[in-house]
């Protein structure tokens, strides 16, 4: 059983009385990739700024590795590497610069382990160039590297795919990949691009309007559970059928069903059949992030943890 | 050992940007302007007449520490209290406005260690600053009139009428020079302090100039004669003090006492209000 990297405790949080995060508690399991996900204005940069030690909650507790980020954060942020939705630098300096200058400010690293990881983040070729030519991606792998050099177990990232073009964005997913797999990093991170939480994060929170409304594995939610794309001739009496024999829950439109928890899309097929009917296409409808965050946000009125989500959109 | 480290990467970023060292060419420039001005007859003429009145010779004193001060009063009032506000207000303004400080604050630094270092890099900065206009004063005023010449210093507002020998008056000269920086290092205080808050890195240096302008003006005000010694630019004069003839050494102290409090109240205000506000886009 893994430990718990980051925790957070009934934080709270306002801006001159308009409430940013209200009474959010969440905890990242060692060795995953978290994701969190919201709206504009939902409450994720401040809470990752609360992490950080950045913006003072105004109630709550928030701990890194044990370690309370306000009253330890020396040893909370040691082992912590983070970036930020826009990467920001020192444009008249170099990269290599930028670096020495981020990692002199608690424990210097040598010329090898910076020439190391600026391999790694693929940036060898133009690390003694100014900043203010890189590229918005040259800055976000830079901004990795940073995060990288002191050696962290665990990476706060803050919307690391923003701005980035289609390219960019895969070289940076595969980048996270390799480091949670090879380098055994936890990684917290935020985006809006769910199709890449979808494909990085073991689990997930959604804020909406400063408070959680889901936190855990999405994909084991009852979300989308017996949902089924149904092609078939005769649809009404079809489905009048499948209605007699106690197979359907719910038609939704012209070719979408959700069939009963213990009926299987082969049985389905094989009555149908049976009675006549052309079949063109039955399957398991595979419900995406996206569907299921849409779905939240339509309904965010209580938190929701994985397992206890209501079924189909 | 990684304090200095620090503190030379601070130094390091505060000179590679262009503005800190076009402040450097921008005050030789204004220097020799204002020395060509001085070689007009009008100038010439009227301290000429005034050397004469008090039978000294012209040539002797109008030389190169005599224009070297002249310089440097006029240098400082345009441009110098300027750039150390610019310098100063821009500090930790612009790096939080710049987003840097934000990914530096990333790390398990605290805040009151790195306001420490930047401000200890402001008022490196400004030494050098002044030190530098001390220097290249003398240097281009010796160079373009041939010597040093002896020392004369007038100054009505101080009631400061002074004379002195070559030898006397360069130790002089280097003594308010050395005080005159230290003296401007209110300035940098008062504008990292003003940087501090959720301001924008120009409005920063405004407040400086205005709040220095603004003590100038009503210090300079008949109404306000009797209380001019509460002026922060009353105890900043406090360099052209040094020419006296003995040296008022009991005002000075109490005007580098007045200065040093003042500067570490500055600074201290700046520090608290940075380390309870909350850093966010």
């Amino acid at each position: 059983m893994p430990g718990l990297t980051i925790q957070i405790e009934g934080v709270s949080k306002a801006f001159a009385g308009r409430p940013a995060v209200r009474g959010l508690s969440l905890s990242v399991p060692e060795g995953g990739v978290f994701g969190l996900l919201g709206h504009n204005g939902a409450g994720k940069s401040t809470t990752l700024g609360m992490l950080l030690g950045q913006v003072f909650p105004d109630s709550g507790r928030l701990a890194i590795h044990g370690h309370d980020v306000f009253a330890e954060r020396g040893s909370a942020l040691r082992e912590v590497g983070a970036i930020f939705e826009s990467p920001c630098f020192y444009d008249y300096l170099t990269g290599h610069r930028n670096l020495r200058i981020f990692c002199d400010y608690t424990a210097p690293a040598a010329r090898s382990r910076i020439d190391e990881v600026v391999e790694l983040v693929g940036l060898t070729e133009r690390i003694h160039h100014k900043v203010g030519v890189y590229s918005h991606g040259m800055r976000q792998r830079l901004a990795l590297a940073q995060a990288l050099l002191p050696g962290p177990r665990t990476l706060v990232l803050d919307e690391p795919s923003d701005g980035l073009d289609p390219e960019g964005i895969a070289a940076m997913r595969q980048l996270i990949q390799k480091l949670n797999r090879d380098y055994n990093l936890t990684i917290l991170f935020s985006s809006h691009l769910l199709s890449e939480v979808e494909h990085l994060c073991t689990e997930v929170a959604v804020m909406h309007r400063g408070e959680m409304v889901f936190c855990g594995d999405w994909s084991q939610t009852d979300f989308g559970k017996g949902l089924t794309q149904l092609d078939v001739g005769r649809r009404e009496q079809a489905l009048a059928l499948l209605n007699d024999r106690g197979m359907l829950k719910e038609s939704l439109d012209h070719s979408r069903v959700v069939l009963k928890d213990d009926t299987t899309t082969a049985a389905v097929n094989r009555l149908l059949i049976e009675h006549g009917f052309d079949v063109a296409a039955i399957a398991p409808v595979k419900l995406s992030l996206e569907d299921f965050y849409m779905q939240l946000i339509d309904r965010p009125s209580q938190t929701q943890s994985a397992g206890r989500l209501d079924p189909g959109p | 050992m990684l304090a200095l480290r620090q503190f030379r990467h601070e130094i390091y970023k505060l000179f590679a940007r262009k503005r800190s060292y076009i402040g450097f060419g921008a005050f030789v420039l204004l220097q020799i302007t204002l020395l060509a001005c001085l070689q007009l007859p009008r100038p010439k003429r009227e301290i000429g007449q005034l050397l004469k009145r008090n039978g000294l010779v012209f040539d002797e004193y109008y030389q190169g520490l005599t224009l070297a001060i002249v310089i440097i009063a006029f240098t400082f009032t345009l441009l110098g209290a300027l750039y150390v506000a610019l310098v100063g207000g821009d500090i930790v303004a612009k790096e939080v406005e710049d987003g840097t400080m934000r990914m530096v604050l990333c790390r398990p630094i605290s805040r009151f260690r790195l306001l420490t270092l930047k401000m200890a890099a402001c008022v490196t900065y400004t030494i050098l600053l002044v030190l530098f206009l001390g220097v290249t004063a003398l240097l281009i005023s010796t160079v373009y009139r041939g010597g040093l010449g002896k020392l004369f210093i007038f100054i009505s507002e101080e009631d400061l009428f002074a004379f002195y020998n070559t030898g006397p008056g360069l130790w002089r000269y280097a003594r308010s020079v050395v005080c005159l920086a230290y003296a401007t290092v209110v300035i940098a205080a008062l504008a990292f302090m003003f940087s501090c808050f959720n301001v924008k890195p120009a409005a920063a240096t405004i407040l400086t100039l205005s709040f220095f302008m603004g003590d100038l003006v009503l210090q300079n005000l008949p109404y306000f004669q009797s209380i001019r010694h509460y002026f922060v630019t009353y105890h900043f004069a406090f360099w052209v003090r040094t020419y006296h003839d003995p040296v008022p050494w009991h005002a000075i102290a109490t005007s580098v006492i007045y200065l040093t409090t003042l500067t570490l109240t500055f600074w201290l205000i700046g520090v608290t209000r940075f380390c309870t506000r909350d850093l966010k886009r």
